[in-house]
């Protein structure tokens, strides 16, 4: 469902990519796919490691 | 004196201060003006609620039911809401922007919900939707307490499958939980616009924040099953403000299946959500504000380009940064992004790009190496595509 990537060949922390769509999600408490995405982990996932 | 009884000399005559909200009945004065061709504005607390607004520019998705998911993918400030717990549920459904209105020379078009296959829900976790959620701090003078005011559901429905259909309204802010009020409505003749009026109870339990978090959830529904999965032996709450679901979920057991036949559709517009007891007009906002008010929750970018010199921390990226047009309602999610990037020269080889975002803006990190530093160069880094949803 989400993956990890890497910005400046670093793992990027502050944000999460949906792998269904391609998109970019910020760690922001207000954002409406960020609590989706807590939901997800709540529920014992794990997002996949970035791309190397 | 009734207001039909008033003449231009006893207006221009008025004293300050003598008309006040007791002598006049609810809607005359919106009702008034409407017929002179203007409105009070504001309010109507449903955005593109005329369905004019699509700024994915997607017209007709098509997709099967399988599991659950939640999102946004049509006009703007709308999204859909399915779950198939049952996994029989698995109707063909198309979500169309159709150039079809009940109101002549109106700019409108409609939300329509088509079957492609048929299926039929069975438990009460099997569901489909149309969604919209209202932001706290516009919804907020309604749900104030004790002092909180009665609402008014507007709509125009056409459907070739006449009956009776289901629209949630949940309020998710409240100290309850989920406190919800589910309303019904009757299609009665097939192919034909006809308008629906709902009244709505005072949500008096509820004193909603003024930020920009997720307030009102309105569900318009078009199937759900009867058997209960959960919440057995608890009767849904129909007409009034409940905080536990019943034993059909966001619907009624009235509710009717618009997916048991292919070919059936459901079209939806000017809906409207109104603080008070009394339905006015349609509020008519002009495309550009509609679109302004849209853009706090979606922007889409085509064609953006940037060129500047490597730079930043490390002598070889740059940080070019876009500022919104309308400041988003949270930071964005950026999706569907594709793009190139070229170096004007060969002295950077540029390898890769990323960005972050806020409100305001989004922030590109365009990362080059240099193959021969000292030379003067620079990149040129073109968005192709960008979607940026703060939706709720």
């Amino acid at each position: 469902m989400y993956k990890h990537y890497k910005v400046d060949g670093q793992v990027w922390e502050h944000a999460i990519q949906r792998i269904s769509d391609g998109a970019y999600i910020p760690f922001v408490e207000d954002n409406y796919d960020y609590q989706e995405y807590l939901k997800w982990v709540a529920e014992g996932n794990t997002p996949s490691p970035a791309d190397e | 004196m009734s207001l039909q009884q008033i003449t231009a000399n006893d207006i221009l005559n008025l004293p300050a201060n003598t008309v006040s909200n007791t002598q006049l009945v609810a809607g005359s004065v919106e009702n008034y003006l409407s017929s002179q061709g203007s409105f009070i504005t504001y309010r109507n607390r449903i955005q593109n609620g005329e369905m004019a607004v699509n700024q994915r520019a997607n017209s007709n998705v098509t997709f099967t039911i399988s599991g659950s998911s939640s999102g946004f993918n049509s006009v703007d400030r709308w999204g859909y809401y399915y779950y198939n717990l049952s996994g029989n549920f698995t109707p063909g459904i198309s979500i169309k922007n159709t150039a079809d209105h009940p109101i002549k020379g109106s700019n409108g078009k409609c939300l329509e919900i088509q079957c492609n296959a048929n299926a039929s829900p069975s438990i009460n976790v099997d569901f489909f939707a149309m969604t919209h959620g209202v932001e706290s701090q516009n919804i907020s003078d309604i749900f104030s307490g004790s002092s909180a005011q009665p609402m008014t559901m507007t709509f125009w429905v056409k459907s070739n499958k006449p009956g009776i259909y289901c629209v949630e309204l949940r309020d998710v802010q409240s100290g309850f939980g989920s406190v919800y009020i589910i309303k019904e409505y009757t299609i009665i003749q097939s192919g034909v616009w006809e308008k629906k009026v709902l009244s709505i109870p005072a949500p008096t339990f509820s004193a909603m924040p003024g930020d920009n978090s997720q307030g009102l959830y309105i569900q318009f529904l078009y199937a759900s099953g009867l058997t209960p999965a959960y919440q057995a032996g608890v009767a849904n709450s129909i007409n009034a403000w409940a905080n536990s679901y019943g034993t059909n979920g966001a619907a009624s057991n009235n509710q009717t299946n618009l997916f048991s036949t292919a070919g059936n559709y459901h079209r939806l517009t000017d809906v409207q959500l109104e603080s008070g007891s009394t339905a006015t007009p349609f509020e008519r906002r002009p495309y550009a504000v509609e679109l302004q008010l849209c853009q706090r929750y979606l922007q889409s970018f085509n064609g953006q380009s940037f060129i500047g010199n490597p730079s930043g921390t490390n002598g070889n990226n740059m940080n070019p940064a876009w500022n919104f047009p309308i400041p988003m309602r949270a930071s964005p999610t950026a999706g569907n992004v594709s793009g190139t990037l070229q170096s004007y020269t060969t002295y950077y080889a540029t390898t890769s790009w990323s960005f972050s975002t806020n409100a305001n803006a989004v922030t590109y990190l365009v990362t080059s190496n240099p193959s021969n530093p000292g030379y003067s160069s620079f990149l040129i880094a073109q968005m192709t595509t960008c979607l940026l949803s703060a939706e709720i």
